[in-house]
């Protein structure tokens, strides 16, 4: 049934990254196909559901009430003996503003793609990338238990966290088990979540991670942990410490479980290559995930934008070499790559922190006006308080 | 011991299918085919490094008499 196809760019991976890649090489001309492994986009979830507002329009994505569960005023950070401070969504970084069906979310942006003019094929799997001359010229597919060629001018992995099109042309995708957090959520009801929060738990709770509360509505949550394996005595113990602090939460113990989702994500610094002969990478197959919030979506639609655009100009052109993709690498990293790096640096720090440290901190901090809150003056509050602290974090004064 | 009689157990029963040890391999050896995750036995190297990532423990590797890279546990529906 199938024989071989042609295209000019071929996106492995219909998730956000992927869509949204699809859809603005579309737009701007390309003849696309976008294959998905899945018989279902979007399902199964296996996310936090917790999405920024600020980016959709950069995207082309308008807020719809098909995807959006609730819309959160903030986020309330705990610290490990549960202080309070309150963030407002304008400043919570990458994972506050809605909560999402995420099976939907990605319907909706594959509907876009598809209506951009994407070929969209499921439950079609690639099986390894082809290579003419060094350059990568396509995927071999398996759909229905068959087995062709796709042929592209361009290939784009996006793929996710376990991509294997980076590592089959030859991308510096590798991870150590440092620069990984395992995450392992229930959906829950009959909890007591506040609808107007994200919460983030943080601490010994979660080593090198947090717990979250990400509110559905009417008393449903998701309930989530993201921790780093390797400061894990028995990393098989990830969810024996979510169901510890679900015990130890009355709110919470009290709820009953509706679905069990366990993903990964990375934690690491920007990749250092995302493009190749024939080849580009994106969203979290190009680990482009925020190593403090572990939130890809965001991150992986912005550069999907960006790759798309370049991806359209290239074919045009007939020229996907390495230096002519270098105007998606750059794009990326003009728009993500220091973001993600400070992070990265924040979040090693934040990893050594004791549980101690985490309460003076929060403590030094509560109550004060988030909007004049930027390192330095955390900082000053708490030297204030805490004059001790202070060479802890002297690094980043 | 003779690396050859070493093989990966993935208990199927435990596994949540969450891709941790498909994103870490450095080998490219294991990969999710629909919800199954599957190793190459040819490209793995026993580095462990899927064993230390895996959330809830299901991969060990150990001796086994079983002679084909799929472990009968491996099979599970998923969803």
């Amino acid at each position: 049934m199938n024989s071989d196809l042609e295209c000019d760019v071929l996106v492995v991976g219909a998730g956000p990254a992927g869509s949204t890649t699809a859809k603005f090489a579309a737009k701007n001309g390309a003849n696309v196909i976008m294959i998905e492994k899945r018989q279902e986009i979007g399902s199964p979830v296996r996310c936090g559901e917790g999405i920024s507002k600020a980016w959709l329009s950069e995207v082309g994505v308008t807020p719809s009430s098909r995807w959006i569960n609730v819309e959160v005023e903030g986020a309330r950070i705990f610290s490990p003996s549960e202080r309070v401070f309150e963030i407002n969504e304008k400043h919570a970084g990458n994972e506050v503003g809605y909560v999402i069906e995420r099976d939907a979310f990605d319907k909706a942006l594959a509907i876009d793609a598809g209506n951009a003019g994407t070929e969209i094929m499921l439950k079609t799997h690639a099986i390894g990338v082809t290579k003419e001359n060094g350059k990568v010229t396509g995927v071999k597919a398996k759909q229905y238990g068959k087995e062709f060629h796709i042929r592209a001018k361009l290939t784009v992995g996006a793929d996710g966290f376990e991509s294997q099109v980076g590592r089959w042309a030859g991308l510096p995708t590798n991870l150590q088990v440092k620069d990984m957090d395992s995450c392992i959520q229930y959906r829950m009801t009959n909890v007591d979540s506040d609808a107007r929060y994200c919460d983030f738990y943080l601490g010994e709770v979660a080593p090198g991670g947090y717990i979250w509360v990400f509110p559905k509505g009417d008393h449903l949550a998701n309930v989530g942990i993201g921790v780093q394996v390797s400061k894990l005595k028995n990393p098989a113990d990830v969810k024996a410490y979510l169901d510890r602090w679900i015990d130890k939460h009355p709110g919470y113990a009290k709820g009953k479980k509706i679905d069990m989702v366990a993903g990964a994500v990375s934690i690491s610094p920007p990749i250092k290559q995302a493009v190749a002969d024939g080849i580009m990478l994106v969203g979290d197959a190009a680990r482009m995930i925020d190593p403090i919030t572990g939130g890809g979506i965001a991150n992986g639609c912005i550069a999907g934008k960006i790759a798309g655009e370049v991806a359209a100009k290239a074919v045009k052109e007939d020229n996907v070499s390495h230096e002519r993709l270098m105007e998606y690498e750059r794009g990326w990293r003009a728009r993500i790559e220091e973001k993600q790096y400070r992070n990265w640096l924040a979040k090693e720090k934040l990893v050594s922190v004791s549980d101690e440290v985490f309460d003076k901190v929060i403590d030094a901090i509560s109550g004060h006006s988030v909007e004049k809150l930027n390192v330095l003056n955390i900082l000053k509050l708490v030297k204030d308080k805490y004059p001790e602290l202070t060479k802890e974090f002297e690094q980043f004064l | 011991m003779n690396k050859k009689l070493l093989h990966i157990v993935s208990k199927g029963d435990i596994c949540l299918s969450c891709g941790a040890c498909v994103g870490i391999c450095p080998l490219d050896a294991i990969y999710l085919n629909e919800w199954r995750i599957e190793f190459d036995e040819a490209k793995c190297t026993r580095c462990n490094i899927c064993v230390e990532a895996c959330p809830v423990g299901a991969i060990s590797i150990g001796q086994t008499t079983c002679d084909h890279a799929l472990h009968p546990d491996l099979h599970f529906p998923g969803r």
